[in-house]
């Protein structure tokens, strides 16, 4: 079994969005998260107006997916042979937050409660790209490349998944990152942990 | 590689023993007790609650003492209760909410899902870092999926799974505020169904390449799989593709097929449209005719605990060799004929096939054999 290559990545942060170490677009200061994000949708060229009812942690899902699930990579693989395996610390405490501020004020809102699980940003990229593969969601205390890569590893080697889009995805108090990973074998430099980490913590 | 189950272990209204919430099932009880105003919420609801009497009183929060009710089960039935400490042993937690009451204590911090792990971790003295899955109402089952799948590939040689959920003020004004409850005890795959009853447990069971670590090994895994339906957030697929998909690749992965079947301990949270997509993708996979069951009328919905412990008490009704009838259940209401149990049944059941669907358009399906 050769072992997993990344073979494209992209990331975003409050300060921008890159695509396999190129810069796309970077964030001006005065923008709040939601503005930031739609900044993002704009440049990708995004028509997807569903993207405006999501909240925070599902636009970003949403975005980082959308540079490496192109229609060339879907193309070469069946609707359910793409994993997910997104994961993150905070859950979807930013939703849970305003949920908890509606039910208090005996406002409760379906279109807010439906946000409350990390799960859902799973979904959205399922409908707007058509998956029907395995997925699952981690909650981890600190980003954790190596179980991400062994439970990728474990979906290729036990199910019908030959592609793997995983990573972490945080939106909590106007703070957001996502670095979202596409993983394949291919005949490339291996997947390392070491190599996660730094796509995650470098500066760009 | 075999995957055995054993040392399993429970805490939902029925009681704090697996043996006993399946001998009060087996009665025909419910653990659906009506609440005036729940919460203050202004509307009378049917919940499944757990009693504090049934639970460890040791100062820490509800959940918390779940957690340790059902893992304190599971220990006593390991021969060799080391194996926890074991480095070829991983821990999986699910749960859609966790602690997430304390955000009415103004303590953000204290919902982190990942606490939970920790406090497993802690109290029973596990070596390696628990994996923490939050993925709406299959975390449960993908628990034991995704645990058994590491067994089969050789990443641990044991994998406890432990699911919990609570009742909480902060999920049920979300399902109120969608109209999902039910006007009393729920009744799934009935012609009068009208919506869910939340209910809160706690279930833990043991995943193990070596049946010698139990007293008694209950069951073997035999496949399993998860499908999504990429159709809607918070609906059903009208067609059912995502379970009838995660069905028919679970079938494939346990080299099993449709026949070898005898029971199906399903879903059934006695929505409109979540009965009747099963009903669709139960037909669709060619299993009209095996007994069906739902438990949520016995207990309520248990959330991210659901698929855990609904799998367990599954397990228990193959080992007695009763299946019990889906509480609730009368006359037929969903378009495609299925086989739901009105009534418990005697008879000689072997295999079993477990479903859970949720949010997210998320679906899993997993196949066990009686050991």
């Amino acid at each position: 079994m050769k072992p997993l290559q990344i073979s494209s990545w992209s990331k975003i942060t409050n300060h921008g969005m890159w695509h396999n170490g190129e810069l796309l677009i970077s964030f001006s200061e005065s923008e709040n998260a939601h503005e930031r994000l739609k900044s993002a949708y704009t440049k990708l060229g995004f028509a997807y107006p569903k993207f405006f009812k999501m909240d925070g942690l599902c636009k970003l899902a949403l975005l980082g997916s959308e540079t490496l699930l192109t229609p060339e990579l879907k193309s070469k693989y069946a609707d359910d042979e793409i994993a997910i395996l997104l994961s993150n610390s905070h859950s979807s405490l930013q939703s849970d937050s305003e949920h908890y501020q509606k039910f208090s004020n005996g406002t409760a809102s379906p279109a807010i409660f439906v946000y409350t699980l990390p799960n859902i940003a799973i979904g959205e990229i399922c409908i707007r790209h058509k998956l029907l593969g395995e997925s699952n969601f981690y909650i981890f205390e600190s980003f954790a490349p190596e179980a991400l890569l062994e439970q990728a590893q474990l979906l290729i080697n036990t199910t019908a998944t030959r592609a793997c889009l995983t990573g972490w995805v945080e939106f909590y108090k106007d703070t957001f990152e996502a670095v979202f990973f596409l993983l394949e074998n291919q005949d490339d430099e291996p997947a390392s942990t070491k190599l996660m980490h730094t796509i995650k913590d470098t500066t760009n | 590689m075999k995957v055995f189950l054993g040392a399993s272990g429970a805490v939902n209204p029925l009681g704090n023993t697996l043996p006993e919430i399946f001998s009060e099932m087996q009665t025909g009880k419910t653990g659906i007790k009506r609440s005036e105003n729940a919460f203050g919420l202004g509307s009378d609801e049917y919940l499944g609650v757990i009693d504090e009497k049934l639970l460890p009183q040791n100062g820490e929060d509800k959940i918390y003492r779940m957690l340790e009710s059902t893992l304190l089960q599971t220990v006593v039935q390991l021969s060799k209760p080391e194996t926890l400490s074991s480095k070829s042993t991983r821990l999986i937690v699910c749960s859609t909410k966790g602690n997430i009451d304390q955000l009415e204590q103004g303590n953000s911090e204290g919902t982190h899902l990942h606490l939970l792990g920790k406090y497993i971790k802690q109290k029973f003295d596990f070596s390696t870092e628990p994996l923490v899955i939050s993925a709406a109402c299959i975390s449960g089952l993908l628990g034991i999926i995704n645990g058994a799948r590491m067994i089969q590939q050789g990443l641990a040689d044991h994998v406890v799974v432990a699911g919990v959920d609570l009742v909480t003020k902060f999920t049920l004004s979300g399902f109120v505020s969608f109209y999902a409850t039910a006007s009393g005890v729920s009744q799934p795959y009935d012609d009068k169904r009208d919506g869910i009853n939340l209910g809160e447990a706690s279930a833990s069971v043991v995943l193990s390449n070596d049946k010698s670590i139990f007293n008694t090994a209950n069951a073997t895994y035999l496949g399993g799989a998860t499908a999504n339906d990429a159709n809607h957030i918070s609906g059903p697929s009208r067609t059912g593709e995502g379970l009838y998909r995660s069905i028919i690749h679970a079938i494939n992965d346990a080299s099993s097929d449709a026949n070898s079947i005898d029971y199906i301990s399903a879903h059934g949270t006695a929505t409109s449209f979540n009965d009747e997509m099963e009903s669709i993708a139960f037909s669709r996979a060619g299993l009209s005719t095996v007994p069906l069951n739902s438990f949520k009328g016995y207990f309520g919905h248990t959330l991210g605990a659901a698929g855990l412990i609904e799998t367990l008490i599954g397990i228990e009704s193959l080992r007695q060799n009763i299946l019990l009838k889906s509480y609730g259940f009368d006359t037929p209401g969903t378009s495609e004929n299925i086989n739901v149990l009105s009534q418990n049944l005697d008879g000689n059941y072997k295999r079993m096939l477990k479903t859970a669907s949720g949010f997210g358009g998320s679906n899993a399906a997993a196949i066990f054999q009686k050991a």
